[in-house]
């Protein structure tokens, strides 16, 4: 899937200056996603948007994209909201949601290894705590 | 400022997470005990500079990833970008079969209950050095953005891109194992197939 550079003029991801927040900052990084590239999470923008009763003006790519950074809370309130309108309404992004939603949950709950008593022991003691 | 009287009540209940990543940062288990007994005799060293009321477990996380810099900064591969250059976003659900599937989440319910704890482990380890520890705070430990910046010493910006990238290199990892297992959809072959079924050194 090709990403595009021209976002759509009603695209509430893609406005001028949407950020106040984190993201706003995140955007001007100097590393900040690829150099000379489109920005991932807004950028996708020229895809055909759903039809939605209510015409949330963002395309499935957009929302799905954004859903990282939305499942973080990093999104400005208004895209947060934005984004959960869409995906309760629109089931393909409701599964894409929930996959990436299961996996963070998967990944952390497996990347866990408990400290060895002893060694816990061994810090505890050289803290003088025992 | 904190009393040092406090540190055990305050500290010691942090010390399962921070062995945690100290495992995924260093991969070993001998490193990973060090670097946690290090972490704690610096924290308490310095524990009456924390300003009470302050985030500890930031703190710690803060003190954990500048002793690992120090130490294993030299071992360190650069990053290696061209890995993750070309992994678009949504890599795995989209690799699962995600929206293009008719038959239900079959691929991706499998996919979440067969990956094992080994599997999790690898794929964050394999992760590049720099992304793979914004993706540890971020995922497994679940600091927010401003909370890493301030733990890695590194503007916000850069907070973000390195959870991108590093989040790409991880499904990356998982739909290699996905591959083994044969849960991918056959129509969903990936054209650089050449790379399927590699075994990945970390």
């Amino acid at each position: 899937m090709s990403m595009q550079n021209e976002p759509s003029e009603n695209d509430i991801f893609a406005m001028s200056d949407p950020f106040s927040g984190a993201a706003a900052q995140a955007f001007s990084g100097v590393d900040a996603f690829s150099p000379g590239g489109p920005m991932p999470v807004f950028a996708a923008a020229a895809s055909a948007p759903v039809e939605l009763p209510d015409a949330v003006h963002a395309s499935c790519l957009d929302v799905q994209n954004s859903i990282p950074f939305f499942l973080d809370g990093e999104l400005t309130p208004v895209q947060q909201q934005a984004v959960q309108n869409h995906v309760d309404l629109c089931p393909p992004c409701q599964r894409a949601q929930l996959f990436q939603s299961q996996l963070r949950t998967v990944v952390a709950e497996k990347a866990i290894d408990p400290m060895p008593e002893d060694v816990r022991a061994r810090i505890t003691r050289a803290l003088g705590f025992d | 400022m904190a009393d040092q009287a406090t540190f055990a009540d305050a500290a010691m209940p942090l010390m399962d997470q921070l062995y945690s990543a100290a495992m995924r940062m260093t991969r070993n288990s001998a490193d990973a005990e060090d670097l946690v007994q290090e972490t704690y005799l610096k924290a308490y060293r310095a524990y009456d500079r924390f300003e009470e009321g302050t985030n500890l477990k930031a703190w710690m996380y803060r003190i954990l990833t500048n002793s690992y810099i120090n130490r294993y900064r030299a071992k360190q591969r650069r990053p290696d970008e061209s890995d993750i250059a070309d992994v678009e976003d949504m890599y795995l659900y989209r690799r699962l079969g995600g929206e293009n599937s008719e038959l239900g989440s079959s691929a991706e319910d499998a996919f979440l209950e067969s990956v094992t704890d080994t599997q999790v482990k690898a794929a964050l380890e394999a992760i590049p050095d720099n992304f793979r520890m914004a993706v540890l705070l971020a995922d497994v430990e679940g600091f927010a953005y401003k909370e890493i910046a301030e733990i890695l010493d590194v503007p916000i910006g850069t907070v973000m891109s390195r959870i991108h990238r590093g989040r790409k290199a991880l499904e990356k990892q998982l739909h290699d194992y996905a591959g083994e297992r044969n849960l991918l959809p056959d129509v969903e072959e990936p054209a650089d197939s050449s790379t399927d079924g590699e075994v990945v050194v970390p």
